[in-house]
């Protein structure tokens, strides 16, 4: 069958990281294609090259037989691909119609032809299955609703081919099962859909194909049914790495932190687990399994709706951050140029940033040399190479903005840290040094909670690990746990799967 | 496509004729209006007096016609704090011309009179668009800046005189006492523009993209939409009607100084908002801004009818706003329940598997 798009030989990188590294592919008509991979092997990388909101520096895009250049999303729009992310990129004022028709409304003698409109907004929204009004404002809707108004839209537009980015990840079980019918639907029309999510089995029970992604390449590409879930895991997860991670035995001592039933609703819930001291707990699960939400809960940042914590011995209500820190809790965030620094401030101000109060002398002034002093020290720790010390910390790179995000947790001498991806786009070395640290800080009795997608990282790094699903505790294992286990676990693929393979 | 059977639009959410009324933002704004209306009316005989509600009305009209244009402004998500300078220096200049070149003829001098504020605003408010939109000046500070720039030209170019009634033509002196159908002609003036304005929001493409680019400016971006354009556009449209704005300020109190609509932005931008327009973009209208100078303005009146010191009258104007919009956000939120669904209600798939298994 003749293809509909065809990526050929697709290079892209974001400064010197290269996302992209020669992959190619054809899409036919009425396929639905799986793309799967580990977070950062080029999944979106490749949605966003289909979507023209990045350019590949190297490769071409051909649709139908000739080659084109997607400068721009309105060019892929108009060559008609369309996305639909996991958070619909919709005007949340406007009314269902108008969010259908946006860039292409009907118009009658130059007027906006609104009953026209709304009539075929209903048309759509009935295929779709949603018997909501047209006219209601996109804000009063569910996020399924608002996937399926993207649907409609695609449609409307004329879209060839589909591109679903990880839609089920926020979706219920119900409503996974109403975007497949539709899906179904889509496809028998001759619609292409891209199908790109961590769940393996949507991937196996939806799709014809199957396009596995690593390190940006293309690892794997085989029909759906010559394929084992076991394999695809096998192909994601890849090269055997020795160890890249230094973690040395810590002694274990008393529980430190333990945590029953704690739930946020609509977040996680009834997650128990203990920690002891010197230990590191590794969280693994998929992007929004709740892991953030947990930690966030745990430091004082999000309401916790029931169950108890216990902190060396005490019961612990986190009140707010700063009750947090004082009770011995550090929260090293996930996003650090948003939560975790002051880009805009030097290195001292930002680590010494934590203990600000203890340095205060009494007339409430900063002391630059105390200051200074405390750096130095903390920038030894860490092995923080920036050059001089006044530096922006905006002019740092990742590696070192981390370094610096960590050493403002080490200056209040943390009882228990909590790390949210501490490694998350830190090139190998600066790797290592913040895994080194990790690894002293539990050998010197500190408890450690470390959320981590990369699966090596906490496989080697961790004394046991909390598989998270959806909000809850999939299961807890020790170490040594191989990722097979772990990655079936996260995705909810019933162990049997596992055994038969 | 699918084989799932289609749902009768029974099953549709909310769109009886009732839901379909209450969903125009304007219904609690008209709501209150009348509550506030009438309770003054008891209260207050010099409220129902004939010269006062027309001095009322046409005084809203006045900020209505400006408040129409910073209400296109803030929907695409931008503010304009330069429409009282724009107001005050199309006025002093239309004032001090008109009164000058009286050799055009009757119809000349009125074409003039009209045009010439218009194409005062138009050109400053291009200005505005430019540093907005090519500059990439935040909206609050390139305003700002060109609200003292045309307030100091205002200075400038009166150099301490001042238009002075008599210097003005009779019949737009006596614009402002004049009625058409026992309306005053200012209220039908405020009336046409938000029509017009009504008819360019809801109805061209060019008034939606401004909802959209506030609603949502990256999507907005994704959709092509030329968002510098409209920008530049949406200035230049607020600055016209702040500039005809100057024109009824002629006609209003006769005589133009060099002071002349400082301070309107604020009683512009706060009518806006009391009229139901989202400083956060991507939601209001004309009317709603228009019905909210009326309330401001209202407000106004009855405090000083109510004869409290003028001292105490802003700060308790400042409260009567705030009351206003809580009381407002209330009355919405009771009046849009029974149309839109409750949130909290995970069952609407339920209901539809229901119906369908019915049916079948």
């Amino acid at each position: 069958m003749a293809s509909i798009i065809e990526l050929q030989d697709i290079h892209h990188s974001y400064g010197a990281v290269e996302t992209l590294r020669g992959v190619s592919f054809s899409l036919s008509p009425g396929e639905v294609v799986g793309l799967v991979g580990e977070n950062g092997a080029g999944k979106s990388t490749i949605v966003k090259v289909l979507t023209g909101v990045v350019q590949p520096f190297k490769g071409t895009i051909v649709v139908q037989g000739s080659e084109r250049v997607f400068a721009n999303p309105r060019v892929a729009r108009e060559a008609g691909i369309a996305a639909m992310y996991q958070e619909p990129m919709l005007f949340p004022d406007l009314s269902i119609t108008e969010n259908i028709f946006a860039g292409h409304q009907q118009t009658r003698r130059g007027t906006i032809a609104w009953r026209q409109m709304d009539k075929e907004a209903r048309v759509l929204l009935a295929q779709l299955d949603l018997p909501i009004d047209p006219q209601t404002p996109v804000y009063q809707l569910r996020v399924a609703e608002r996937q399926l108004v993207e649907i409609a839209k695609a449609l409307s537009s004329g879209a060839r081919l589909l591109i679903l980015d990880e839609p089920t990840a926020v979706l219920s079980a119900r409503e996974v099962d109403a975007l497949y019918t539709i899906v179904r639907g889509l496809k028998a029309r001759g619609v292409t859909i891209l199908f790109i999510s961590h769940r393996l089995e949507e991937v196996y029970q939806w799709t014809d194909r199957v396009i596995v992604l690593r390190d940006g390449q293309k690892v794997a590409e085989k029909p759906t049914k010559d394929v084992t879930i076991p394999e695809l895991i096998r192909d994601m997860v890849g090269r055997e790495i020795a160890t890249l991670y230094p973690k040395q035995p810590a002694k274990i001592g008393d529980t430190i932190l333990e945590v029953k039933g704690l739930t946020h609703r609509g977040y996680f819930e009834d997650v128990s687990f203990a920690l002891r001291q010197g230990e590191i707990l590794g969280f693994a699960g998929l992007v929004g399994a709740g892991r953030t939400e947990l930690a966030q809960s745990l430091f004082g940042i999000d309401p916790i709706d029931s169950g108890q914590i216990t902190l060396a011995g005490y019961p612990f209500h986190p009140r707010s951050p700063r009750h947090a820190i004082s009770c011995g809790l550090a929260y090293l965030p996930e996003n650090r140029l948003v939560h975790g620094l002051v880009p805009t401030m030097t290195i001292p101000l930002n680590m010494t940033m934590s203990v600000w109060k203890r340095l205060l002398t009494l007339l409430g002034v900063l002391p630059t040399g105390r200051m200074n002093r405390l750096t130095d020290t903390l920038s030894r720790r860490v092995r923080l190479q920036a050059g001089r010390r006044d530096r922006l910390v905006s002019a740092l790179s990742g590696g070192n903005q981390q370094k610096v995000v960590l050493s403002k947790w080490l200056a209040v001498e943390p009882r228990v840290l909590i790390l949210d991806e501490p490694t998350h786009g830190i090139d190998v070395g600066a790797k290592a040094d913040i895994l080194t640290i990790i690894s002293d800080l539990a050998q010197a009795g500190v408890g450690i909670l470390f959320i981590s997608s990369e699966m090596e990282e906490v496989r080697s790094m961790c004394n046991r690990l909390v598989v998270m699903r959806e909000g809850h505790v999939a299961g807890i294992f020790a170490s040594p746990v191989d990722s097979k286990t772990i990655m079936t676990a996260a995705s909810g693929i019933p162990s049997t799967v596992e055994a038969s393979a | 496509m699918s084989k799932r059977p289609v749902m009768p639009s029974s099953l549709e959410r909310g769109v009886s004729g009732m839901a379909q009324f209450i969903r125009v933002r304007e219904v609690g704004l008209i709501a209150i209006l009348v509550i506030v209306s009438v309770m003054a009316a008891i209260t207050l005989p010099a409220f129902r007096n004939g010269v006062n509600v027309r001095e009322l009305l046409n005084n809203a009209a006045v900020v209505a016609v400006v408040a129409i244009g910073e209400s296109l402004v803030l929907m695409s998500r931008q503010i304009d704090l330069s429409v009282g300078a724009i107001l005050g220096l199309a006025a002093f200049i239309t004032g001090s011309l008109i009164s000058q070149v009286n050799v055009l003829g009757g119809v000349g001098v009125v074409l003039v009179a009209i045009l010439l504020p218009l194409v005062i605003g138009v050109v400053l408010g291009f200005v505005n668009g430019l540093l907005i939109s090519f500059a990439r000046m935040p909206a609050i500070i390139a305003t700002l800046a060109t609200l003292s720039i045309y307030s100091g030209l205002q200075v400038l170019v009166s150099g301490g005189s001042q238009v002075y009634a008599y210097q003005v033509p009779a019949w737009l002196n006596q614009l402002y006492t004049s009625t058409w159908l026992g309306v005053g002609s200012f209220v039908w003036i405020g009336a046409a523009w938000v029509l017009l304005f009504s008819f360019i929001m809801r109805m061209l493409r060019w008034g939606r993209d401004l909802y959209a680019m506030g609603s949502n400016p990256e999507a907005a971006r994704y959709m092509a939409i030329p968002t510098r354009r409209r920008t530049i556009e949406a200035f230049m449209v607020c600055g016209a009607l702040a500039g005809f704005g100057g024109l009824l300020y002629i006609s209003q109190y006769g005589n133009v100084d060099a002071t002349a609509g400082a301070g309107f932005e604020l009683t512009v931008i706060a009518a806006a908002v009391v009229g139901g327009v989202s400083l956060f973009g991507g939601s209001g209208s004309p009317l709603g801004a228009a019905l909210g100078s009326v309330l401001l303005l209202e407000i106004e009146n009855v405090l000083a009818l109510l004869k409290i010191s003028i001292f105490a009258q802003q700060t308790l104007q400042g409260v009567a706003i705030i009351l206003a919009v809580a009381l407002y956000a209330v009355l919405m939120r009771r009046l849009q329940q029974p149309a839109s669904r409750a949130r909290n209600q995970p069952d609407i798939d339920t209901q539809r598997r229901v119906k369908t298994e019915v049916q079948q």
